[in-house]
């Protein structure tokens, strides 16, 4: 119950369509997204949702994909009604 | 780097496979098939309603991506495809979707006449500078100086304002915005989706592969990073003050929504009257 986790959404990308073009690893505010070294079926780096759990669900990457290749699924949370920390942040609507 | 199963919202909306699209890494069309599709989703548009028709470029090939009534019509040709559908069904919702090459280049004396009879539907213009699919060669829109594949030395030519021409015209619904403002380029399709006149929305896209190349503007993102700098949002400014240099100011906003009786309105009614009059005249 004390460890404090918190997880607002959970990141899908279709890295088999993705094209590299790095939009959604330059436009993040809080940084979730980084390249990796791994080539897709087409021979674009795509990138990685290494920081879902700092993912506020702005959609800004969603919006702005050319590839219409990420889906930023929104998670319910469920909240520690004494101290307001997130007990089970996998609880899905 | 899950999602292979994953339904994703715009999924019902999208012939998703005939995916991963043929557009180019960074380019701006597939952030404008996103919009138009959320677009579509928000407004609670009829898919058996709707009908998509593009021209010929790389703009042409967006509508056979959508999963609804869609034509790809020949060069400059889509405004006119499109005007027989809504005048045969006047029921239907039409869009264009097509790039500045072929609405105002091979079509544009289209684009001002349905602009003037107010045809009622939505004109999106992708805006690229150039023409892309054909190698970069020089449009009407491409800027004052611009190196392209025709012009290497630099265009002596001065471009067309689009926005200012629409609104000449008497589009009912003008506006333009870069691809970087994603959010209010989807709220501004919306609009224009329920709009029962000649919207006209106006979409500068950054063209890394061709364009970008030819004039050293870098990588997509710093494509991006200098649409993103230099726009500026000027609401209901007078289209002709509302400049687009691409490397000094993009002046993005609605400049017009008025209100003007739809052509299909103004045929019905002209239909009944006729028709009162050749019944009174045979007695």
């Amino acid at each position: 119950m004390d460890e404090v986790q918190r997880r607002l959404a959970h990141i899908h990308i279709r890295s088999s369509e993705c094209k590299g073009c790095r939009y959604c690893v330059e436009i993040c505010p809080k940084r979730v997204y980084e390249m990796t070294t791994v080539y897709n079926e087409l021979g674009y780096r795509v990138p990685q949702a290494s920081h879902e759990e700092e993912c506020i669900v702005c959609r800004r990457c969603e919006t702005a994909c050319p590839d219409l290749a990420i889906y930023v699924k929104r998670m319910g949370v469920r909240f520690n009604r004494r101290n307001l920390s997130v007990v089970d942040a996998s609880y899905q609507r | 780097m899950s999602g292979g199963q994953v339904k994703f919202p715009l999924d019902d909306l999208l012939r998703r496979d005939r995916f991963p699209h043929l557009w180019c890494q960074g380019c701006g069309l597939g952030i404008i098939l996103s919009a138009f599709c959320r677009a579509v989703q928000e407004a609670d548009i009829d898919l058996d309603h709707l009908v998509v028709v593009s021209g010929i470029g790389c703009a042409g090939r967006l509508s056979g991506y959508l999963n609804c009534d869609s034509f790809h019509a020949t060069h400059g040709r889509a405004i006119p495809l499109a005007s027989g559908a809504k005048i045969a069904n006047p029921d239907l919702k039409v869009v264009v979707i097509s790039g500045d090459g072929d609405l105002f280049a091979i079509g544009g004396n289209h684009f001002v006449h349905a602009a003037r009879r107010n045809l009622e539907m939505l004109v999106i213009c992708s805006n690229n500078f150039n023409y892309g699919m054909t190698g970069g060669q020089l449009g009407p829109t491409t800027p004052f100086q611009a190196l392209t594949k025709t012009t290497p030395f630099g265009n002596w030519e001065e471009p067309l304002n689009l926005v200012q021409l629409a609104s000449a015209a008497g589009a009912t619904y003008v506006a333009r915005w870069t691809v970087t403002y994603t959010q209010r380029l989807t709220n501004s399709i919306k609009k224009g989706l329920q709009r029962e006149g000649f919207a006209f929305i106006e979409v500068v896209s950054p063209c890394p592969a061709i364009y970008g190349e030819m004039n050293e503007q870098g990588s997509a993102w710093q494509m991006w990073e200098e649409l993103e700098a230099v726009s500026r949002i000027r609401d209901g400014i007078p289209p002709a003050e509302a400049s687009l240099d691409i490397h000094e100011r993009i002046i993005c906003g609605d400049f017009i929504d008025r209100e003007r009786a739809g052509y299909t309105l103004r045929l019905r009614q002209n239909r009944d009257v006729a028709r009162q009059k050749a019944l009174a005249s045979y007695g």
